[in-house]
């Protein structure tokens, strides 16, 4: 791209997109969930990486959706694809054989060496808070190339030691990844956070401070994380948006679903208690 | 229809073939969702089920807000980007109910095990979790770790499952219950094909001749199947590929405004489920509270594949005539 022209007035979402989307390289296959890793991979793909591949677990392989889907069991996902398979088909063959370069993962908790918990809060057997659990996350995790962690930052969300691992990152740091037996050269690349993002040591595997996002300070990232977090010697600002992916993601969600989340709930609630349907 | 007919409604299928107790696979991720199904097992009030589905969504939180189930074998479950999933999430934190947790991938290779009638699959998958270090109801025989005999490889053996009935819900079936499904089905075959019982609700029944002119759609032979229900409408609020969307509004109303209140629970419960007779009666209800555009609104306009050639072959194939 020639002379960015960076946009102005982004929100904190749209920034994070933005992040998600730089992290995917022209032609690669990558695997995603739902959310704002989907909207960025659909940016990646209007952008800089017209020809990524894009599969979700439901059995697509290689979808031209021609709305964003809000699942990734959405029927638009099976017109236009290379393959409209099933979950064993995505996940043995594509993934598990080493063919999916990217994987987007979430979670509620992550540690120090990007291991993962998406199942609970506190014992397994009396969690204090119970939340969905693995779905696709573990297997992406487990195969991708390089798997892409989303985070809502928070203290309690960057913590020492995950209650739970559901997805393993670099498991105790340096080679204890491998020795467990997950393929050689995969794990996390980065973790884009509502905050920043990180990424992880070549040799400790531990995780970094690699850019902030506008207006964040560093205390208060480092305030944010149970560990002491190191930083990137050339700790600096998050890129932001350029003008022509702002207009596009704005573009993809329009009624503001994954954007603007409390102003369409909101929408929603007002008409269905106008009409006596709660 | 003949005498070989499977054809029967959803609650003589329920009450023949679910009994108390039971291990059901319920196909419950928004793909092939048996909704209806699923909505016929809570008015008959049943109990103590325990329930395997990859990625469950709305269905399976109504069953454990119901009360029908006692434990859960998954990987996820909530209502994808629109959250929600409280009902389940709530029995767990309140020790209602039990989990085991696998992932999506180990989930499915337990079943398509079952289906392949083996009695585990070998995964590279669940390496590095918590999810291979704990284990709850089934025990030592969730899963096992083993070095590969082979190639020395960490695999983890995912112990398989038949489930004593297994409900899906396709496009179409004829009267034998030939089930015929397209479009991305997640893990909707395996877990049918490893029931021990097949109950299939579909959109439509077809002639067998439908059937055999399009045999590598068949997810299922007729003789697996032991009950066809015909039920328009069976996956709602999920989409049935090919002839309804996913309501994507419904669902949202469900994950934010009813599943995570007990009253507003209660309340969607004994409209939507005690409420209605039948699968019928709530899509009358939808359109009567709704309005038909509403429901209209979620059927897709067409877009056909094209025909494939099958060829027909001779019977003379040595060509002595040349």
């Amino acid at each position: 791209m020639t002379d960015k022209k960076y946009a102005k007035d982004y929100t904190l979402p749209e920034l994070m997109i933005t992040a998600c989307a730089r992290e995917i390289k022209d032609g690669e296959r990558v695997l995603i969930g739902v959310g704002l890793p989907l909207l960025g991979a659909m940016l990646a793909k209007r952008t800089h990486a017209p020809n990524c591949k894009m599969a979700y677990e439901t059995g697509s392989f290689d979808s031209a959706p021609s709305r964003t889907p809000f699942s990734v069991v959405d029927p638009d996902l099976v017109p236009r694809a290379i393959h409209a398979g099933q979950l064993t088909d995505i996940m043995s063959l594509y993934l598990q054989r080493g063919f999916i370069d990217v994987g987007f993962v979430g979670g509620a908790q992550v540690d120090k060496y990007g291991n993962l918990n998406s199942t609970c809060f506190g014992d397994y057997y009396k969690p204090s808070v119970r939340f969905p659990g693995s779905g696709g996350a573990h297997d992406f995790g487990a195969f991708a190339r390089r798997s892409l962690i989303v985070m809502l930052h928070e203290k309690r969300r960057f913590v020492e030691k995950c209650d739970y691992i559901t997805t393993p990152g670099y498991l105790k740091g340096g080679n204890s990844r491998y020795e467990e037996g997950l393929p050689e050269g995969t794990g996390p690349q980065a973790v884009v956070s509502s905050k920043g993002v990180f990424r992880f040591s070549p040799d400790t595997k531990e995780m970094y401070l690699d850019t902030y996002h506008s207006g964040v300070t560093l205390e208060s990232i480092k305030e944010n994380v149970s560990w002491d977090l190191k930083m990137s010697r050339n700790v600096r600002e998050t890129e932001p948006p350029t003008e022509e992916q702002l207009k596009i993601i704005r573009e993809l969600d329009p009624e503001g679903f994954f954007l603007r989340r409390g102003e369409f709930s909101k929408k929603i609630k007002a008409q269905a208690e106008s009409m006596g349907w709660l | 229809m003949d005498e070989n007919s499977k054809v029967m409604t959803m609650k003589e299928a329920v009450s023949k073939f679910v009994k108390n107790g039971m291990t059901l696979f319920i196909s419950a991720v928004w793909a092939n969702q048996a909704a209806a199904a699923a909505h016929e097992i809570i008015r008959q009030g049943k109990k103590d089920l325990t329930l395997i589905e990859s990625s469950p969504g709305e269905t399976f939180d109504q069953m454990i807000g119901a009360g029908c189930v006692k434990r859960l074998i998954l990987s996820w479950s909530a209502n994808e980007a629109f959250g929600g999933g409280y009902r389940f999430r709530r029995a767990v934190e309140k020790g209602l109910i039990e989990v085991e947790d696998y992932s999506n991938f180990g989930l499915t290779s337990k079943l398509m095990a079952g289906a392949m009638g083996i009695p585990f699959m070998p995964i590279m998958s669940q390496k590095g979790s918590s999810i291979n270090e704990i284990k709850t109801f089934l025990g030592e025989n969730k899963l096992r770790r083993i070095e590969c005999p082979f190639t020395g490889q960490k695999v983890t053996l995912i112990s398989g499952i038949n489930p004593d009935v297994s409900i899906v819900h396709c496009q179409r079936a004829d009267a034998e219950g030939n089930l015929q499904t397209w479009g991305s089905i997640f893990s909707a075959k395996w877990g049918t094909l490893a029931g021990k019982t097949i109950i299939a609700s579909v959109e439509e029944i077809v002639d067998t001749d439908t059937i055999r002119r399009n045999p590598e759609l068949t997810l299922v032979p007729g003789f697996r199947v032991a009950a066809v229900v015909h039920e328009p409408w069976g996956a709602h609020p999920g989409h049935l590929f090919g002839y309804h969307d996913d309501d994507r509004w419904f669902r949202y109303m469900y994950a934010n405004f009813f599943c995570d209140d007990e009253k507003k629970f209660k309340q969607f419960l004994d409209e939507w489920v005690y409420g209605v007779e039948d699968r019928a009666g709530y899509i009358t209800h939808y359109i009567q509270k709704y309005g038909y555009k509403r429901l209209m609104r979620l059927k897709p306009k067409p877009f056909y594949s094209d025909p494939i050639n099958y060829g027909t072959y001779p019977f003379d194939t040595m060509h002595m005539d040349i």
